[in-house]
C-alpha cells in the first residue's frame, strides 16, 4: 500500500503532552535577577488557556472539536510509503513519511496555528501579532486566523520582505496584515529606523515590535503568537505522530526502528517523535533522531565547542582561512534550522539519552532532496531535506546490515517558496565546509570539566 | 529562519548594531571568526554572545517589560 489514509473519525482526539512523562521534570528557568520566569508572567501575551497548557503536566489534552473541525481541512494527513525511493536505493529499509506539506500553507505549521487562533478567540481575543522570517509562520498564522475569525498583523524581516514577496502575498490573501519590520508603527521599530532608516531588520526586532503591539493594545484585546519553541507549541503538533502511530498499525507495524524529523526550533520534531518517545520511555527500542544543519548545530558538537568556549582560553580555536581587515565572505543561506532557540522539551529529550541528534551538511541535504524530487516527486522544504538525508544514510546503513528496518520521518514541508536553494546547488555554488575529526575532539577535550548548559 | 542569504555584516548588526548570539556557530567552518572578534570586539561584547541562550521564557518576559515602560513613558510624555 503506497499511501495510509485514517478516516476523520479516525483522528486523535488528544494530544499527546511528553512533559508527563520526562523521566527529569523540566526546571522552571531563572531570569536576570536569580528568580524563576513562570509562565504565568506572560500573561500580557499569550491567553491564560495556552499558558495553562504551557504549564501541564497532564499526559493527555484533549483537541476541541471546533479545532478538529478545521484540521479536517487536510488531516488526517497521508502516511505514504516511500516505494521508489527505497528502490533508488536499493535498501531492505521500509520508509514511511508523513507528509505534513498536504496543509493549505505547505507545511506542519498550521497544526499549532489554527489551535493557538482558536483558544484566543475562545479567550475574546480579537487579534493577533506575530513574527516571520521566511514568511512560513505568518503564513500559516494568517490562515488559521481566517479561519477562526481573528486580525493577525506580522511582522515580517525587512530583508526577506523585500526577497521573498510570495510568502507576503499569501498571508494578506488570507486576509494577514503583513508589514516589513522595523516598521513605524511600534516604538522599537522607529528607534531602529531612526538609526538606519534602511536596516534589513532581524526576528530579534520583529518579535519587539510584535510583542509590543500585543502588549500596548489599549483595548487588551491582542495577543501574540510563537510558531515553535514553546512546550503549547510542541504539544499542538503531537497529532502528526499519534496519527503515524495509528496508521503504521494499520499495516501490521507495532512500533518503526527508526524516527527522524529535522530541528531548527523543535516544533516539527517534537511532533513527529513525541508520542514515540513515550514508546522509548516505556522500553520500546526506537532511535529517535533529530536532525539540524552542521554549519550552524546547536544540538551537536557546537553547542559544546561554542555556548561555553572562553575565546581567548581556546586559540588557535580553528584552523581556519586568515581573516584580513578587507575580506569579506561570501553570504551564507539562512534557512529555517537556524533557529536561535530550541524547544526545552526538546533539548530534554536529548540531554536524557531520549533523542540522539545528528548535524549534516547543505550538499548532502540537498542531494538527497532532489533524489527524493525525482523519485516521490514532492520538493521538499530546505529544512525537510535534512530529514531526508539522514533517511538515506540509515536507509544505506540497514542495506550494509542487511536488515529490513522501519523508517519513519516527518516530511514538514514542500520547498516551492523556496527554489533559490536548489537553483545555487544545481548551479554547483554551494559549497561545505567540514572541520577534521581531530580538530573537534582537541576542542571538545579543552571543554572537559566546564559545566553543560541546562537549556539550548 | 529568513529562508534567503545573508551576508556576514547583517550578522554582525542584526540588533542596533549588536553581534548576532549565533554568529560563531553559524560562521566558525567559513572563516576564523573568532580571530575577526578579537581583533573587532571587546571581550564584553564576545562574552554576551557565548553565554548559552537564555530560556523562551525569559526572552518573552523581558520584551514585556520593555514594551510595557515604553507605553509608560509615552503615555507620561503625554
Amino acid at each position: 500500500m503506497k499511501k495510509i489514509f485514517l478516516s476523520e473519525d479516525e483522528i486523535p482526539r488528544k494530544w499527546y503532552n511528553i512533559a508527563a512523562d520526562l523521566p527529569q521534570p523540566m526546571r522552571p528557568p531563572l531570569g536576570p535577577d536569580g528568580n524563576p520566569v513562570s509562565p504565568d508572567m506572560l500573561a500580557p501575551v499569550f491567553p491564560m488557556n495556552l499558558i495553562e497548557q504551557e504549564v501541564s503536566t497532564e499526559r493527555w489534552i484533549d483537541i476541541p472539536d471546533e479545532i478538529l473541525q478545521i484540521l479536517y481541512r487536510w488531516r488526517p494527513s497521508p502516511l505514504v510509503r516511500a516505494y521508489a525511493l527505497e528502490e533508488a536505493l536499493g535498501t531492505p529499509a521500509k520508509i514511511y513519511y508523513k507528509n505534513e506539506s498536504v496543509s493549505p500553507a505547505g507545511s506542519h505549521k498550521p497544526n499549532t496555528a489554527v489551535a493557538q487562533a482558536w483558544y484566543n478567540k475562545q479567550f475574546g481575543i480579537e487579534k493577533l501579532t506575530t513574527e516571520t522570517g521566511a514568511g512560513q509562520w505568518g503564513s500559516a498564522l494568517s490562515f488559521s486566523c481566517a479561519l477562526v475569525g481573528l486580525e493577525c498583523k506580522v511582522y515580517m524581516v525587512r530583508i526577506s520582505f523585500d526577497q521573498k514577496p510570495f510568502r507576503k502575498m499569501m498571508m494578506e490573501t488570507w486576509g494577514g496584515n503583513c508589514v516589513a519590520s522595523p516598521s513605524n508603527e511600534t516604538n522599537a521599530g522607529r528607534a531602529v529606523l531612526a538609526k538606519d532608516a534602511n536596516t534589513p531588520g532581524s526576528l530579534g526586532i520583529a518579535i519587539s515590535e510584535a510583542i509590543e503591539a500585543a502588549v500596548t493594545d489599549e483595548k487588551g484585546k491582542t495577543r501574540y503568537a510563537l510558531g515553535s519553541v514553546l512546550n503549547h507549541v510542541c504539544t499542538h503538533q503531537t497529532i502528526i505522530g499519534l496519527e503515524a502511530k495509528k496508521q503504521l498499525e494499520k499495516v501490521g507495524i507495532k512500533k518503526p526502528d527508526i524516527v527522524i524529523g529535522c530541528a531548527g526550533g523543535g516544533s516539527n520534531f517534537a511532533g513527529i517523535s513525541f508520542p514515540f518517545i513515550l514508546d522509548k520511555i516505556n522500553g520500546a527500542d526506537i532511535e529517535i533522531i533529530p536532525v539540524e544543519p552542521a554549519s550552524c548545530p546547536t544540538m551537536t558538537k557546537g553547542k559544546f565547542l561554542y555556548d561555553n568556549g572562553d575565546i581567548a582560553q581556546m586559540t588557535p580555536l580553528l584552523p581556519m582561512h586568515t581573516l584580513g581587515n578587507t575580506f569579506i565572505p561570501e553570504p551564507i543561506h539562512a534557512g529555517g534550522l537556524r533557529y536561535h532557540g530550541m524547544a526545552p522539551l526538546v533539548s530534554a529529550c536529548v540531554e536524557q539519552g531520549l533523542a540522539s541528534p545528528q548535524a549534516l551538511h547543505q550538499l548532502e541535504c540537498f542531494a538527497g532532496a532532489i533524489l527524493f524530487a525525482k523519485t516521490e516527486g514532492i520538493i521538499p522544504a530546505p529544512e525537510t531535506s535534512h530529514a531526508i538525508a539522514s533517511v538515506i544514510r540509515e536507509a544505506n546503513k540497514a542495506k550494509e546490515e542487511g536488515k529490513e528496518k522501519t523508517i519513519l520521518f516527518n516530511f514538514s514541508g514542500h520547498g516551492l517558496m523556496d527554489l533559490v536553494g536548489y537553483e545555487k546547488y544545481l548551479n554547483g555554488e554551494l559549497h561545505d565546509y567540514d572541520l577534521p575529526q581531530s580538530v573537534i575532539d582537541e576542542n571538545l577535550k579543552a571543554l572537559e570539566g566546564l559545566p553543560k548548559p541546562e537549556a539550548y | 529562519m529568513l529562508g534567503h542569504e545573508i551576508s556576514f555584516s547583517y550578522c554582525r548588526t542584526t540588533h542596533n548594531d549588536k553581534l548576532c548570539k549565533k554568529i560563531r556557530d553559524c560562521w566558525f567552518d567559513k572563516i576564523d571568526i573568532d580571530g575577526f572578534l578579537k581583533e573587532h570586539y571587546g571581550q564584553d561584547q564576545i562574552q554576551k554572545i557565548t553565554q548559552p541562550s537564555g530560556h523562551k521564557y525569559v526572552s518573552l518576559f523581558s520584551l514585556i517589560e520593555q514594551a510595557k515602560k515604553a507605553k509608560e513613558e509615552n503615555q507620561s510624555e503625554k
